[in-house]
């Protein structure tokens, strides 16, 4: 089996092996496609760059600032919103501090380290291959640069289909849309204006909310690893190919202890959220809201509460929901 | 201490005091939750809160909240302080509910499509959705959720975009 291996930017050889006894999956999926997806997931880890970019959905167009730095292998970006009430969110390695000026509320947000990077992509690729078809596309231009559209066609309906725009020189993703199972576009996000690399000064970093938020609400998240399967907690099933990725007890808003599994099927990410009924009050009544491409669903699990929130559709959401248990 | 946090409540810290202070409030949930408290307090006095809602805070505050389940933590005073906040959270966040519902970018579903054969789990039929989980709730999950998206790892800060998107709603109150 010869694969096409060779480039010079980036190596794919050390990650690719996994291929080999998933020729089933491959059979549908062009490898050099495969090659393009690794490439968006490495350009976003490397690249420095500065530009604007639109988030819609539905009826709704918002258009934000974005400049990631990356200084001695650790990510720095900022991210302002541009239209209606100045938003913004800094993020600094895992830290992520969201600056909300119209509730005068901070929010902290701190993970665990991230697995380190290839591991982590090859498993994510696999898992994407068995259950997307990736077909390369045409070249299209997006803000300027000539790029390489990329199809992701769900292998079923328990996850959404995806287009994607990639910069020919740089892998970069310019232009992102979701697709529902009718094939109707749910959300995109594109660069109208971008500069790749280049000097970019350190002021466009800092938090202009800094000061004037010392004396704003402080809302303090962060996570652990934790096992809640020891702890009782279980999805008795869930849909194909989606699996377990991280276990967490975390802080959210105020509330600790709260449980948190995230499941992945290689692109589509679910997270489930368990905290005592007691927390909430009023307590929530069930039930579904969409946003965009992000569903969640609520339900009661004995005293506790069920959160499901997932870039997935209603069906996926709800049936985990539906499956996660107590046993003790 | 406390007093130090009154003075960073009121900005008469300059910002070496400031990191010093955000730091010790981040990992002592004691201060914390007088923090919390200095702030609801400080809202209600601005009028931030109407009377009416801070009397219904209150109102709550008295009832004693019904233990639906032992509860697996030991809850100290900080513990319980922590929890009345919440309630009072809570209870500004339902009143925003009714703006939030009408909010263009959330949509209550009232039916799902048909399930697909491979959903063998038993699906109750949906209940009469009128969910209420407030504003400031779903931007909670969306932003723990937010690094395992997988636009994250393909676009970086950008997926955030999204968890902030009902802040819009909170301006308009």
């Amino acid at each position: 089996m010869t694969l096409p291996f060779a480039s010079r930017v980036w190596q794919p050889v050390r990650f690719l092996p996994f291929l080999l006894p998933v020729s089933a999956a491959i059979a549908q999926t062009d490898t050099s496609a495969l090659q393009w997806l690794q490439r968006i997931y490495a350009a976003t880890e490397k690249l420095s760059y500065s530009g604007t970019f639109i988030y819609q959905q539905g009826q709704q167009v918002e258009t934000s600032r974005i400049t990631h730095v990356v200084e001695a292998s650790v990510q720095r970006e900022r991210l302002e919103t541009l239209d209606g009430v100045p938003r913004e969110i800094i993020r600094t390695g895992d830290e992520v501090v969201c600056y909300l000026p119209a509730s005068q509320t901070v929010r902290i947000d701190k993970q665990p380290g991230r697995r380190p990077f290839p591991a982590i992509l090859s498993e994510q690729l696999k898992d994407v291959s068995e259950n997307y078809t990736i077909r390369k596309g045409e070249i299209e231009r997006v803000g300027g640069y000539s790029c390489q559209v990329l199809a992701l066609e769900p292998k079923d309906r328990m996850r959404y289909g995806h287009r994607l725009w990639a910069d020919l020189n740089t892998g970069m993703l310019l232009k992102a849309k979701t697709f529902d199972e009718k094939n109707e576009l749910l959300e995109q996000f594109a660069f109208t204006q971008l500069k790749i690399g280049g000097h970019i000064g350190r002021d466009q970093l800092k938090a202009r909310y800094f000061r004037e938020s010392r004396d704003w609400r402080v809302e303090d998240s962060g996570a652990r690893r934790a096992n809640l399967a020891e702890a009782g907690w279980a999805i008795r099933s869930r849909p194909a190919g989606f699996r377990t990725v991280a276990e967490l007890i975390r802080t959210m808003g105020g509330t600790g202890g709260v449980g948190h599994i995230v499941l992945s099927d290689g692109l589509a990410a679910i997270s489930v959220f368990i905290e005592l009924a007691t927390s909430k009050q009023p307590a929530p009544q069930p039930g579904l809201v969409r946003q965009g491409a992000t569903n969640v669903y609520m339900r009661p699990v004995g005293s506790y509460w069920i959160t499901v929130v997932g870039e997935a559709p209603a069906e996926s959401v709800k049936y985990i929901a539906n499956a996660v248990e107590y046993r003790k | 201490m406390k007093e130090k946090l009154s003075a960073l409540i009121d900005g008469e810290l300059e910002d070496d005091g400031l990191h010093a202070h955000l730091g010790q409030l981040r990992t002592d949930p004691e201060l914390r939750s007088a923090w919390d408290i200095y702030h609801l307090i400080g809202d209600v006095l601005r009028g931030q809160i109407s009377p009416e809602i801070a009397a219904r805070v209150v109102a709550r505050l008295r009832e004693e909240p019904t233990v639906l389940a032992p509860r697996p933590e030991k809850h100290g005073p900080s513990g319980r302080l922590g929890w009345y906040v919440m309630s009072a959270a809570a209870g500004v966040a339902a009143v925003a509910f009714v703006a939030w519902t009408a909010s263009p970018g959330w949509r209550v579903e009232s039916q799902l499509a048909g399930v697909p054969a491979a959903a063998t789990v038993a699906i109750p039929a949906p209940v009469a959705l009128v969910s209420n989980v407030p504003p400031p709730e779903v931007e909670n999950y969306l932003l723990a959720h937010q690094p395992y998206s997988h636009r994250s790892a393909m676009q970086g800060i950008g997926t955030y975009v999204r968890s902030v998107a009902d802040e819009r709603e909170a301006a308009r109150k």
